[in-house]
């Protein structure tokens, strides 16, 4: 399918911000793009860059008006985006491998998801996990990452109503994204599965874990295999992750 | 050395200029909500422009001092007592140890600013003091709760705030509102209703958004992909409801956007009470720049 991306158009979102636009449908080679666009701008703005919000299909830059004026961040802007390469390695910044639990104490949702979808729980779980992720966007939490693009045999719509409370690191799936809530949260999202990784900002580092344009897989783990990884501490999961990602370098 | 929080008034919270530089991994801004009183507090007080204040909504919150020092309170007008005795806005006063500070019901605007010398010395979440429950930095403050300041034994310089910045509305409100977002893909009946209807502040109104009441505005499309959001985006709901987000405002959104009110009008908004009234008029970003860079000129050269 021809893609969807268009030259990158910039509109104006306040008295010092600018939101671009570089698609208009969710595409996951999109990211790629927008992250070496946010890594220009930064370069290029240096201290007048207040902020920077990369989401999608857009980038919201903020800037300091007494630095630079309405016309000034504009013409910088467009030029940055004029110098961008048209099409931009589908490389990640980084690829994150998680281990996840998909037995059904912590897939509330995975047997009705399946039957759903017309699918066994395992061959659900494989499609799952056999994908590379996008982070197309972190919002809704800190550190809530929204990936995508999930295989429309696992798609399935949220709840109507979200549940009042899932434990910190459920696996979600809505439509075609999937993600974890990094703290215990309400949850409209279908939970197919837990991670014992602790990804709160409660450890500050978390805070940084994942970027727009990093890709993330998953790793299927027993029971007995997350009660071990969850009881230990914080730099020792740091070492179990690290491991994970040499074997799957 | 601090302040005992004897009664914690309503969400009363530690707030500085909030958090900028994170907001793409979903941190919120955070920080004051009336942007003018709370950089005058620390400018009339010769303190840096992040030191950290409470923000008092409403009144009802009564602090004992530990230690001697200098304050300033600015924006609403919540009946500040020091003793039991009526104390002045917008002026430097010496506090010492065993002085009550009680500010009681809103006379004028809803938010109250309460600077100390050097700044409040709470607790540092991601390089600011800003609290913000809903990502668990922080929590309001709450009885018996130490606020941690430093002892000053030498006024700090005044610099007097001018007239002309008391700003606190009167019973109408007109925000201006920088055509931004998807204005243009409003129909023009839904931009000239938008802008020409008046609105009332919902009872919804906390550090999150503003909701506010009045004839539902037709939107483009009920969603869209979400995108970043600044201060001030005013998004429509499928109702037909403007929302004005505000500092503790999630970093991205899903529902059409009419417009961005300008920054300044924002500290007006937080000190209107619901049912005030509210209109809308356009302005362009150029004058809106030209507007914000005097008043952090005259604030900085003060």
């Amino acid at each position: 399918m021809k893609p969807l991306a268009r030259s990158p158009s910039l509109e104006l979102a306040s008295e010092n911000a600018w939101l671009i636009r570089f698609g208009d449908q969710i595409q996951v080679d999109l990211t790629a793009k927008i992250h070496q666009a946010c890594l220009r701008i930064e370069a290029d703005f240096g201290k007048a860059l207040l902020d920077i919000i990369p989401s999608y299909t857009t980038l919201l830059v903020m800037y300091d008006l007494n630095q630079m004026d309405v016309l000034q961040s504009q013409q910088r802007l467009q030029q940055l985006l004029a110098d961008l390469p048209e099409e931009v390695p589908n490389t990640p910044n980084k690829i994150h491998h998680l281990p996840v639990c998909y037995e059904t104490a912590y897939a509330l949702d995975l047997t009705d998801l399946a039957r759903h979808n017309g699918l066994s729980e395992s061959e659900v779980i494989q499609i799952h996990q056999q994908q590379r992720y996008h982070v197309c966007a972190i919002g809704f939490s800190p550190a809530f990452a929204y990936l995508a693009e999930v295989d429309n045999r696992i798609a399935h719509p949220r709840h109507a109503s979200p549940r009042p409370q899932v434990a910190a690191g459920s696996l979600g799936i809505a439509d075609n994204q999937t993600a974890i809530y990094p703290t215990p949260s309400p949850a409209g999202w279908q939970i197919i599965g837990r991670t014992p990784i602790e990804l709160s900002i409660a450890e500050p580092s978390n805070l940084q874990r994942f970027q727009v344009g990093d890709q993330v897989q998953f790793h299927a783990i027993t029971g007995d295999e997350f009660q071990r990884l969850n009881k230990l501490d914080f730099a020792q999961q740091q070492a179990v992750l690290q491991q994970l990602e040499e074997a799957n370098a | 050395m601090s302040f005992q929080v004897i009664k914690a008034g309503f969400q009363a919270s530690i707030q500085d200029m909030g958090r900028q530089g994170l907001q793409q991994f979903g941190l919120s801004q955070s920080g004051a909500l009336d942007e003018i009183s709370a950089r005058w507090a620390n400018r009339i007080l010769d303190n840096a422009p992040d030191c950290a204040l409470l923000e008092i909504p409403y009144g009802q919150c009564e602090l004992l001092a530990q230690a001697n020092s200098f304050i300033v309170v600015t924006g609403a007008d919540l009946q500040f007592h020091i003793n039991d005795q009526p104390a002045p806005r917008f002026q430097i006063l010496p506090i010492q140890v065993g002085d009550h500070l009680q500010w009681k019901h809103p006379f004028i605007g809803v938010r109250a600013y309460l600077a100390v010398a050097g700044g409040f010395q709470t607790d540092d979440y991601f390089d600011s003091r800003s609290t913000s429950p809903r990502e668990q930095l922080g929590q309001a403050i709450h009885v018996g709760q130490s606020l941690p300041y430093h002892s000053h034994d030498t006024q700090p310089t005044y610099h007097p705030m001018p007239q002309s910045e008391n700003r606190l509305p009167t019973h109408d409100l007109t925000l201006r509102l920088l055509p931004s977002y998807q204005f243009s893909q409003f129909s023009a009946q839904a931009q000239q209703q938008f802008l020409t209807q008046d609105f009332q502040v919902s009872a919804q109104f906390d550090r999150t958004a503003c909701r506010l009441e009045g004839e539902p505005i037709e939107v483009p499309q009920p969603d869209m992909i979400s995108e970043g959001m600044v201060f001030g985006a005013v998004q429509i709901t499928h109702q037909g409801e403007p929302i004005i987000m505000l500092k503790d405002r999630p970093t991205i959104g899903g529902y059409p956007k009419i417009g961005t009110v300008f920054s300044l009008d924002l500290a007006q908004l937080a000190q209107a009470m619901p049912h005030t009234h509210v209109q809308f008029r356009l302005m362009n970003p150029i004058s809106a720049q030209l507007k914000r860079r005097a008043f952090d000129h005259q604030l900085d050269n003060s």
